[in-house]
């Protein structure tokens, strides 16, 4: 299963995905995304990816399935603390001197784990009621499991992860447990709005001053790694932030000459050119 | 042959292998060396800077994409599935752990395993689980070389020794011996000696 479907049973499957569902993963990053597939496959009873072309042809509901199946979920909150500190000491009280409110996008979420790392964070500063929270989600049913009451798995990992970040505070004031589970108080996301994310280009009349958009670039090719780059780089006013994950570079020269890096080791970058 | 690529694999006890391997190559070692050893998710720094004041090459914690370069030694970032691409560069991923691991060592040396075949040479140190047994038997039916560091000398031998149980690898040497066969080896592919 680690070894992923073959080349050519890739090539077969993206272009018709791309044929009958208008969604193109052919320029997703190849080695992750073929093991993905395979594990979809067995997960599914099936076995072998033109088994698997053929069910998803012949059976509406699985292509949705399979979406759910290939996504990559963040199932960590403060990944990275020391990151997520540098937003909350230097980031955040900069835009927050700097504007009357902050729009923050998430784009292409799967999980709820960053937009309640960065409502915390915003609670704690005091700069909920300043700032909005737009959360993309890439399906339907990704967006309702979130709005309907967020369960958080890796709950130890994540209070370690907390107090990293912040040693003073008590992590369980943010949520609370039933039947054994760990929900997410929903209060915190006040100033949140979630929306569908189309794959097409976002028109997004609202200039956005920062954008959290971490391990994601890392499923992609160099070439829609661009396409995605530009697409958030003409959401980004300048002066903006993009935040990005620990090991995920700016690859591409022209891409590069819009950013400025402000923290070369937790990968923030502030756009630098004008709209 | 001068596409050679050499993977060391490992988890509880490799570390002072590691480093004493690192220390004993010489500075025209060449073959580029990728180390995935299990390491703690939250510590992103200093690794591969402790590494680096032991190695006469620099080591290096790759971003995703980066090219794989001669006479460099790349270590897998914490927290990250560490994969070779086709066109010989890496890519990093935040799947799940597979075996409690990420960095997996199956997932590492599987993908380069396809990607290089004939010309890895792979290697499972010392280690405290099963992480690595999978991907070593896989360069060997791809027609790698697989060397396992000795149980005996091991720290820790489960990981050893769960590859043995699955694979019969080419050799079975100590920490020296290792260190022998890597400059041998790299000698051959760069000097002709």
């Amino acid at each position: 299963m680690l070894e992923g479907i073959s080349y050519t049973d890739t090539k077969k499957l993206t272009a018709i995905i791309k044929e009958r569902f208008n969604l193109d993963f052919s320029n997703y990053a190849m080695s992750s995304f073929r093991h993905r597939v395979s594990v979809a496959i067995s997960k599914f009873n099936l076995v072998s990816a033109d088994s698997l072309i053929e069910k998803l042809l012949n059976d509406s509901y699985m292509f949705d399935l399979f979406l759910k199946e290939v996504s990559i979920y963040t199932t960590e909150m403060f990944r990275d603390p020391s990151a997520w500190k540098y937003i909350s000491e230097t980031v955040l009280p900069k835009l927050a001197s700097q504007n009357e409110k902050i729009n923050i996008w998430l784009p292409e979420c799967t999980s709820g784990e960053d937009i309640y790392t960065i409502a915390i964070i915003l609670k704690e500063l005091g700069l909920t009621q300043k700032s909005n929270i737009t959360a993309s989600f890439i399906s339907n049913s990704l967006m309702t499991s979130f709005s309907q009451g967020y369960e958080i798995k890796k709950m130890e990992l994540n209070k370690s992860n907390y107090l990293r970040f912040n040693e003073k505070n008590d992590f369980s004031e943010y949520y609370s447990i039933s039947n054994y589970k760990a929900f997410m108080n929903s209060d915190l996301l006040k100033n949140v709005s979630i929306e569908k994310f189309l794959i097409a280009p976002m028109i997004n009349p609202t200039m956005v001053n920062l954008i959290i958009y971490r391990n994601k670039l890392i499923f992609f090719n160099s070439i829609l790694q661009f396409d995605v780059l530009t697409m958030l780089t003409n959401s980004l006013e300048c002066g903006g932030f993009l935040f990005i994950g620990a090991k995920e570079n700016i690859i591409n020269p022209e891409m590069r000459k819009h950013y400025k890096v402000i923290s070369e080791h937790e990968r923030i970058y502030k756009r630098i050119s004008k709209n | 042959m001068k596409n050679k690529i050499i993977l060391i694999g490992g988890s509880a006890g490799s570390f002072s292998v590691v480093t004493q391997i690192l220390t004993e190559l010489p500075k025209n070692f060449r073959i580029p060396i990728v180390l995935c050893l299990h390491r703690l998710k939250h510590v992103r720094s200093g690794f591969a800077e402790a590494l680096s004041l032991k190695s006469s090459n620099p080591v290096i914690e790759p971003y995703d994409k980066d090219r794989i370069e001669e006479g460099k030694i790349y270590i897998a970032p914490a927290n990250y599935h560490l994969y070779i691409e086709a066109h010989k560069h890496f890519a990093l991923s935040t799947e799940d752990s597979i075996n409690h691991s990420r960095p997996s060592i199956d997932v590492t040396f599987v993908s380069t395993a396809s990607v290089y075949k004939e010309n890895v040479i792979a290697i499972i140190l010392s280690g405290a689980n099963n992480d690595g047994a999978y991907g070593i038997k896989r360069v060997k039916d791809l027609g790698g070389i697989t060397i396992v560091q000795n149980p005996e000398e091991c720290q820790v031998s489960t990981m050893p020794v769960s590859s043995i149980r699955i694979m019969k690898p080419d050799f079975i040497l100590s920490s020296t011996e290792i260190i022998k066969y890597l400059i041998d080896i790299n000698n051959k592919a760069f000097f002709g000696k």
